[in-house]
Formats: structure tokens, sequence, C-alpha cells
């Protein structure tokens, strides 16, 4: 809800990029309305990066990354982004528990969200004016120092509470609609398909086979032994053949199209699961550096600092992709896609350059005074815990000197005169 | 368009706002998600109390492996700060994590006011002044407190008087 009343404070239309579907912990209710489930949403997330877990891998000290952030993050400095403590990428271990509960959790995160939503309005609707229970204590602090601001037009015409919810509703309807787009779930394969399969498996199990009774496989319909038929299935349907078709089965498993894949396929099939090795480039020759690339069907356009940075950003990426599970695997081209698609980010690499920046603030005091008066409420309401120092002032425009050992109120008020003077000369 | 350096500002925004860490506030610009405006409060119990410092943050793809540019926009009177508004800040630099975020940062800098580093100088007035003479010092900062509160046009002017004086 915070992030629905900052959102709306900024009633400029050019905020797109504030209403594109990043899901974050914030979707959640703090933990005083709707217990742990930030905390749970934040635990799952990775810290470089703020997406649930990719690939997943702990280090040594315990602390968990996407593989991909955490290996770019390694090629910077050799140590744990959280605690510092000194580890490199051959210390990473894959954490296939933690990828199968984030499997899990973008299942149930959206329907955990809408029965939040639901009790939320259930809530709303039988109990429209209690406002003392301590659990809403938080939020109405939050809209309290909102309505204080005053410039929250296109706010005030909705009821307070649905608001946030409202604003919750941003959440994504689909667990995962950034990763793995082409991915269409675990196993499908192994499904089967067409109806007549579906009847046949059935009928055939009913009779009780025995485990040397020949049986139609239900993906294949080739006449399996029942005994074989779990592990038939398992391999896909992908028995053990004789040296005679193999030319065929080599033509369904080579990529299409691809010669190169083609003749390579049997010895890759083994290496298929072991990482890259990393190389150090100082040593190696342009034409090697290109066969390098070439060998991955990576392109040699650019000059030798991008042939380093692509081949190197290949192999970490090909070399995370081994960390996340088969299911979750992407293939050699969508990583080849990756790897474009962060060049072209990084070819964008520039930050904003702001010249004048006197001219700057006033083009901008529109933003700064509502900045101002957000981290003013903040201030005054950390003030009012009873942790906080007392000795905040009321009215920020007179500051109340509590330094007053160290300074005498003379020369601070000498201070002021100053300014006050200066001020009135230029008018 | 959105990168995961953009989708990252964006969490950092929504964390932000929705858990500010008392007196500090920052947002990207409306058009402009790699630039962003924060203003803190000076710390109360410090010589800053009260002052309204104004920040600017620009930020590339490379983000967050790499840290983004801070700069003072209020003029400050600070061992770590220099003329420009630049930090000396070893999060900003050598230390700098991908974990930290636009809150991480902001808070860094808001307890930098609290506790300056006089052993590395980036204006050295300012560091002698808080190890010999603090009485000298809060004046100094007490005027940029003051400064904080005015329009730029006010203070562009005030430096012009100060420059000829």
């Amino acid at each position: 809800m915070p992030f629905g009343v900052s959102a709306s404070d900024d009633t400029k239309p050019a905020n797109d990029f504030l209403l594109a579907d990043v899901p974050d912990p914030t979707d959640f209710l703090p933990a005083a309305e709707a217990p742990g489930l930030r905390s749970i949403d934040g635990a799952f997330r990775c810290t470089i990066c703020g997406e649930l877990f990719d690939g997943p891998v702990t280090l040594p000290c315990g602390h968990c990354f996407c593989s991909g952030c955490i290996r770019p993050a390694m090629s910077h400095k050799q140590e744990c982004p959280i605690c510092r403590k000194v580890a490199n990428e051959g210390h990473l271990r894959p954490n296939p528990i933690v990828e199968e509960i984030i499997n899990g959790w973008k299942d149930a995160r959206p329907y955990i969200l809408s029965l939040v939503k639901q009790e939320a309005r259930r809530k709303v609707a039988d109990q429209p004016e209690v406002h003392a229970s301590p659990a809403k204590k938080r939020k109405r602090s939050q809209e309290r120092s909102s309505s204080e601001l005053g410039s929250v037009p296109g706010l005030p015409h909705t009821p307070i509470k649905p608001r946030s919810f409202k604003k919750m509703s941003h959440s994504p309807s689909k667990p995962n609609p950034v990763k793995y787009p082409s991915d269409g779930g675990a196993g499908p394969s192994r499904i089967p398909t067409s109806d007549g399969d579906e009847e046949d498996l059935p009928s055939t199990l009913g009779l009780n086979p025995k485990s040397d009774d020949l049986v139609k496989c239900p993906l294949c319909e080739k006449r399996v032994r029942y005994k074989n038929l779990n592990g038939h299935m398992d391999r896909s349907c992908k028995d053990p053949v004789p040296v005679s078709s193999s030319s065929q089965w080599s033509k369904i498993m080579a990529p299409k199209g691809n010669a190169r894949g083609k003749q390579k396929k049997k010895s890759s099939e083994t290496d298929e699961d072991f990482p890259l090795p990393k190389a150090s480039y100082a040593t190696l020759k342009d034409k090697q550096l290109k066969e390098m690339l070439q060998e991955h069907d990576l392109p040699i356009t650019g000059d030798r600092p991008q042939w380093e940075q692509r081949h190197q950003r290949w192999v970490m990426m090909y070399n995370a992709n081994l960390d996340r599970s088969l299911a979750n695997r992407k293939t050699k081209n969508e990583l080849r896609r990756d790897v474009k698609k962060w060049e072209e980010e990084m070819s964008r690499k520039k930050k904003p350059v702001v010249e004048d920046l006197v001219k700057y603030q006033q083009t901008h005091k529109p933003e700064f005074d509502r900045l101002l008066k957000l981290a003013k409420s903040t201030r005054d309401k950390s003030a009012l815990e009873p942790n906080a120092a007392p000795s905040s002032s009321d009215d920020n425009h007179k500051p109340v000197s509590t330094d007053a050992s160290l300074v005498g109120p003379p020369s601070s008020m000498t201070g002021v005169d100053d300014v006050i003077d200066l001020n009135s000369d230029k008018e | 368009m959105s990168t995961n350096c953009r989708r990252r500002l964006i969490r950092d925004f929504k964390r932000l706002s929705g858990d500010p860490p008392g007196g500090i506030s920052g947002s990207p610009c409306p058009d402009n998600i790699m630039l962003w405006n924060a203003v803190i409060f000076g710390p109360g119990d410090t010589p800053f109390e009260d002052g309204t410092f104004k920040l600017m943050l620009t930020f590339d793809e490379s983000y967050p492996n790499k840290p983004p540019t801070v700069k003072f926009l209020s003029r400050m009177f600070h061992p770590n700060v220099y003329a420009n508004g630049e930090l000396c800040l070893d999060i900003l630099q050598n230390r700098w994590s991908p974990t930290y975020d636009v809150a991480a940062i902001l808070t860094s800098i808001q307890s930098l006011l609290h506790d300056p580093n006089p052993n590395s100088p980036a204006n050295a007035e300012a560091a002698q002044l808080y190890r010999e003479n603090m009485k000298e010092y809060v004046r100094r900062v007490k005027l940029t407190v003051e400064e904080s509160w005015l329009d730029p046009e006010e203070k562009a002017a005030l430096g012009e008087e100060q420059g000829s004086a």
C-alpha cells in the first residue's frame, strides 16, 4: 500500500515505468496486517536483482543468489555481496530445494494475493468504522501522512481501505510473466495427449497385467513389457535401439537445420552438464578467441574487447543455466538471445548528465517539494516513536538548536539574519 | 523496455516508498528512471539537524553491479563532501555491494552526516575545523542548513553575493 500512496502522489502520467509489472514484497500487506507474507516473499528473492530466485546457488557462508546474478558480481569482487566473506565461482552450489520452493511459490503467490484481497474486502465490509485496532496503526499513520501532503489529487475519491487493495491488484494474475516464456512447464512430454491412449491405458491396467506381458505404451503406442513400461516412459520412449536405427534417432535428436550441432551431438551429449572453463583472455590470440566464439555459434562482430566481454558473459550465463533444474533450463538459443540483449543494454550504458544544476533544481522544484514533505513526514513519524530521540522540533522552519552547548544562540541567530539580509538585498 | 537494471530500480523505489527510512525520500524523475532525486533531512542531534539536503543519483545499466553516482545539489560543509557536491563514501566506491539499494545508499549518507570521517577528507577545511575547532565547524554547517531551506534561485543569488563579497 505505501507504494500505492507514493505512486499516486506522482500524478504525472510520465511515470509509466512505475506501472510496469514488477512484483515485489510490498505487494503484500505489512506484517501487522498479513503476518509473514511480506517477509516470505522477500526471503524468496535474490538480493541482487530482486526477482524470485532463478537457478539459486548457495555460497559457503550460506547466502543464496541467482546464479546469473552472483557470477557477474563475482567478476567484480570475489566475495559474498551480503557478508563479504571471500568466495569465488568455484564455491557456488546449486540449491535445488530452494528452486523447488520458488516453483511452488510462483503458483501460490497470485493465489495468496487474491485470498488476501478477498479477506481484506470481507473485513472492510464487516467492520467499516473500526479504526482503533492496533493492527491498523501503521497503515493509518501512513494515510495521515499522505493526506497531510495535501498534494494527492486523484486519490481522495476512493475510500481509505479499499484504495490500498486496489493498488495491489496490479500484481500479476500469472505467476511468472517474465521468465521462461517458452518453457511449457515441467515434463509435459510425458502426459498422454490423445484420447485413445488415455482410454487404452486404464483398460490395460484393469486387467492386472503380469510383469512380462506386452502392453501398449500410452505415449508411443509401442508394445513394451509391462515391467519395463515405467522405465520406457521415463526415457521418453527412447529405449536402447539396435544399431541399424541409430542414424534415425540422431536425426530426431539433432536440432533442426544445424549441421554443426548434428556432428557434435554425440560428444556434447555427455558434456552438456559440465560448466565451461573460464578463459584467461590476455593469453589468447585474436584467432583463438574468434574460434572460441564460433565454437558456441556466437557472432564475431565488434572489436576485441567486445569479443572478450561476449565470451565471458556467455560462459557465465551458460554455467548459470546449469545451476537451474533441467525443467527450468533455457536452450542455448535462448542463452544466445540473452547475451545479445545484454550487449545491447550495455551499449546504451551511459549515466544521464545534468549540466546546469541550478536550472535542474528549478525545473524539478515540484518534485523536490514533494520529496521534502515525504521526508518530513517519515522523520516526524520516527520522532514520535518512543525509542527515537524526542528532541525533534515540531516546526521545521524554526530549528531548535540542540547543540546549544556547542554553539551559542547568538551565532546561529546571526546566521539567520545574514541570510535574510542577503535575501532582502536581492529583492 | 524493462531491463534488469530498470526492474531493480522500480523495486528500489517500491521499497523506498513502502518502507521509508526516517527523514529520507527519493524518487526517479518522471521522464527518466536512471535519474533520481532525493531529500535527506539532517539527522537530529547533529549540526545538520533540520537541514533539507537535496541530492541527485544517476544510474546506468551496470547497476546494481556498479554503484550510482551520488551528488548533493545543496551546498554542503562536510569533511567527506567535495565542493561540487560529490561524496567520498566507501560504499559508493570500493566497498560497493550489488545488494545495496537506493534506501541503503541514502541511509548511509544520512549516517555520514552523523559521523563524518575526517581521515579521508574531501573538504580539507571542514575536516580541519571538525578536528580542531568544533564551534566554527558547527557555525559553518548551520549556514548550509539555513541555505538548504532556500529555493534554487535564492540560493543562486546568495552564491553570487558571497562570491562578490
